[in-house]
């Protein structure tokens, strides 16, 4: 074989496709006539073609066929769905109505009427209901999907008779992140083909923490946006819940909750197996419970470790206003993980309070590569603010401008601010800081008066008519106009205490 | 044939007309089965997928905002379904036995190209199989898969280089046997 071969053995496979131009077709043919050894792999390849066409002729073969099929499957799950309401009013009128004498018919339809509408009205929901039945649930699964419909985080819990967490699974598509067995936590390291076990008293993984605190909150503060309303073409009741942050949906049937925010919720029994921590066949284990004999932590274990617990320092050290502090943890953590696109932020948030606007950008500038494509407003707002200090205005106003839309439309939408209150005071991780509702507009108000320079009369004591004014006024500021303008000095909307009410 | 438009469709599934689904179905299913085949390899997984998305966008349909988009909405869901299913598969391997039962019931001819393809990189088999089975041309496919159109004759090309090594390879082993 010559370097001529390979040279036309790179177009068979075009030719055989009849992807070749009229010149390379007339080149190609002409070395098949010359070279044996090319026309053997021509045939090959022509022969494969034809087999080619012919498998997947075969398939097409009962295209209609499975089309049926998938129509099929369709209405079924649509009958299976539908039947039970349909059915009720349908029958009534048929089997009754035509039957009577048109005098009886008005009078009856009157009657009728009344019990179809007392069967058909959904009935009234209190939030109570759905905190009674939570009393009863034992399982509880979590998903939530990307905007591809992709999962990316999944989630089983197993409740106790008291309502505490006893078992936990989470991952994705079935692997496994961490699981507590109820006596122990397996966390699992794929990258590093490893787990590791804690006792259960050292490491916990929760979905809300403590499960009663936050049903008290949706029994005290939760709030029906709108009943029977839908939730992707299922019926649900819409309620906010505080604590969580977000909208809640509730099935009108079981009263439980079928969504929160973007996490979907069922609450069937997980496959058997579920809760059992398996150490893969070619994965390493590394038993940390006290008492176990394990061989030496490896480095990159310890360093995870440490690198936690500075974390946890750290947040609270910068909530704390130790801002020297805060910034040397911080530092420790993204250097043994630099990942942590948080422990970037609140680092350079430590720089930015002590002044040193210069660091401060350079740690914004590694959430952004973090979150690659993804917005990050709060991060926007915060290196927009370290620039305008050092006199970059261009680069301040492009970030300001950036972050701007989003703040206002959260004057009006607060689930949206709570990015910007967690950007602000870290311990809200830990639930030791809740802002209320007023208050959350109130520090958005305040960072909006800090870029722009306008103050619209916002009132913290104020109706909700005047200060529904003072938002629509910047709003209108916005369509009109939107020009930042950096301020650090401006009058700042006193932050209303929050008064903590009944919850334990 | 129902030639209203994929939104007025989608709008009216919103409004709780399957027999608008269906009809959406019929229109897509086609373009839906080819992509889970061009990822999974496998007829049967195929079917079962393919059927699954469009079972998930009857359920999700009110989520789609423009009703314009339904194609590759469906399909994206079909992607990602297909996706999932692999990686679940590739946890639980076959036994070797089983394997073996599947060959021996079919032709022995069209085992090994079926073997030959599913054992393509999905990269390579999702062209090979717009090209045979979906009769696209490389300027459709480098259009649908967002690549140049040198890229896609590159790719089918490959595939088909592939496909022979495969084939080969194959023929020798069993000789050895």
């Amino acid at each position: 074989m010559n370097s001529e071969c390979d040279n036309i053995k790179e177009k068979i496979a075009d030719h055989v496709s009849r992807m070749l131009s009229e010149s390379q077709v007339q080149t190609v043919e002409q070395h098949l006539e010359e070279c044996a050894g090319c026309r053997e792999y021509a045939r090959a390849l022509k022969l494969e073609d034809g087999l080619l066409t012919e498998f997947f002729a075969k398939i097409e073969a009962d295209m209609s066929g499975r089309q049926e099929r998938a129509v099929k499957a369709i209405n079924r799950s649509y009958v299976s769905k539908q039947s039970d309401t349909i059915s009720i009013g349908r029958m009534i009128m048929k089997s009754r109505i035509t039957k009577l004498a048109a005098a009886a018919v008005i009078i009856i339809a009157v009657v009728l009427s009344i019990t179809v509408i007392d069967k058909l009205t959904p009935k009234v929901y209190a939030i109570v209901q759905t905190v009674e039945a939570f009393r009863n649930v034992r399982f509880i699964h979590l998903i939530r999907r990307d905007d591809a419909d992709q999962v990316k985080d999944e989630r089983w819990i197993e409740l106790g008779m008291d309502g505490r967490q006893v078992r936990y699974w989470q991952g994705k598509h079935g692997e496994s992140f961490a699981i507590e067995d109820g006596e122990s936590t397996a966390v699992y390291h794929h990258d590093k083909k490893t787990v590791v076990i804690y006792d259960r008293e050292d490491k916990q993984y929760q979905w809300v923490g403590p499960l009663g605190e936050f049903l008290e909150n949706l029994l005290q503060k939760g709030k029906i946006i709108k009943e029977n309303d839908d939730y992707y073409g299922q019926p649900a009741h819409r309620v906010w819940w505080p604590m969580a942050g977000a909208e809640c949906y509730v099935d009108p049937e079981t009263k439980l909750p079928i969504a929160i925010g973007d996490t979907e919720m069922s609450y069937e029994q997980p496959p058997a197996g579920t809760f059992e921590i398996v150490i893969p066949e070619d994965y390493a284990m590394v038993d940390l419970r006290p008492g176990s004999e394990t061989g030496p932590i490896p480095e990159w274990l310890q360093d995870k470790e440490i690198a936690g617990k500075r974390f946890n320092e750290a947040t609270h050290a910068l909530a704390d206003g130790n801002y020297a502090e805060a910034a040397e943890l911080f530092e420790y953590v993204v250097e043994h993980q630099s990942g942590r696109n948080w422990a970037w932020f609140w680092l350079g948030s430590a720089y930015y309070k002590q002044g040193q606007y210069q660091q401060a950008i350079e740690k914004f500038n590694k959430v952004f590569e973090i979150f690659g494509d993804n917005p990050c407003q709060y991060c926007n707002y915060y290196r927009g603010l370290a620039y305008a200090q050092i006199g970059m205005d261009d680069a301040a106003q492009q970030d300001l401008q950036t972050c701007l839309p989003g703040m206002l439309s959260a004057l009006r939408e607060t689930s949206a601010a709570t990015i910007f209150e967690y950007a602000d005071n870290p311990l809200l991780r830990y639930g030791k800081y809740r802002p209320s509702e007023q208050q959350i507009v109130n520090n958005m108000i305040n960072r909006l008066r800090i870029i722009t320079g306008q103050n619209f009369g916002y009132d913290p004591d104020g109706s909700a008519e005047e200060n529904e004014e003072a938002i629509a006024a910047w709003e209108k500021w916005y369509e009109n106009s939107g020009v930042i303008k950096v301020t650090p000095d401006a009058e700042l909307v006193r932050i209303p205490e929050v008064v903590e009410e009944g919850v334990k | 044939m129902d030639d209203r438009l994929d939104e007025t469709l989608v709008c009216a599934c919103k409004q709780g007309d399957t027999d608008a689904y269906a009809v959406l179905v019929k229109r897509h299913y086609r373009h839906v089965f080819a992509l889970c085949l061009g990822v999974l390899g496998n007829v049967h997984d195929a079917e079962d997928i393919a059927q699954d998305a469009m079972l998930k966008g009857l359920v999700k349909i009110k989520k789609l905002g423009r009703g314009e988009q339904f194609e590759a909405w469906i399909l994206q869901i079909a992607k990602n379904l297909s996706i999932d299913f692999l990686r679940r598969r590739r946890r639980v391997k076959p036994l070797a036995g089983e394997q073996l039962m599947q060959a021996g019931q079919r032709s022995q001819e069209n085992h090994e190209l079926e073997q030959a393809v599913r054992r393509l990189p999905g990269e390579l088999r999702i062209p090979l199989v717009m090209y045979y089975f979906d009769k696209k041309n490389a300027k459709t496919i480098a259009e649908e898969l967002n690549i140049s159109h040198s890229g896609a004759c590159q790719k089918i090309r490959t595939a088909r280089k592939e496909l022979h090594k495969l084939l080969t390879e194959r023929g020798q082993d069993e000789q050895r046997m």
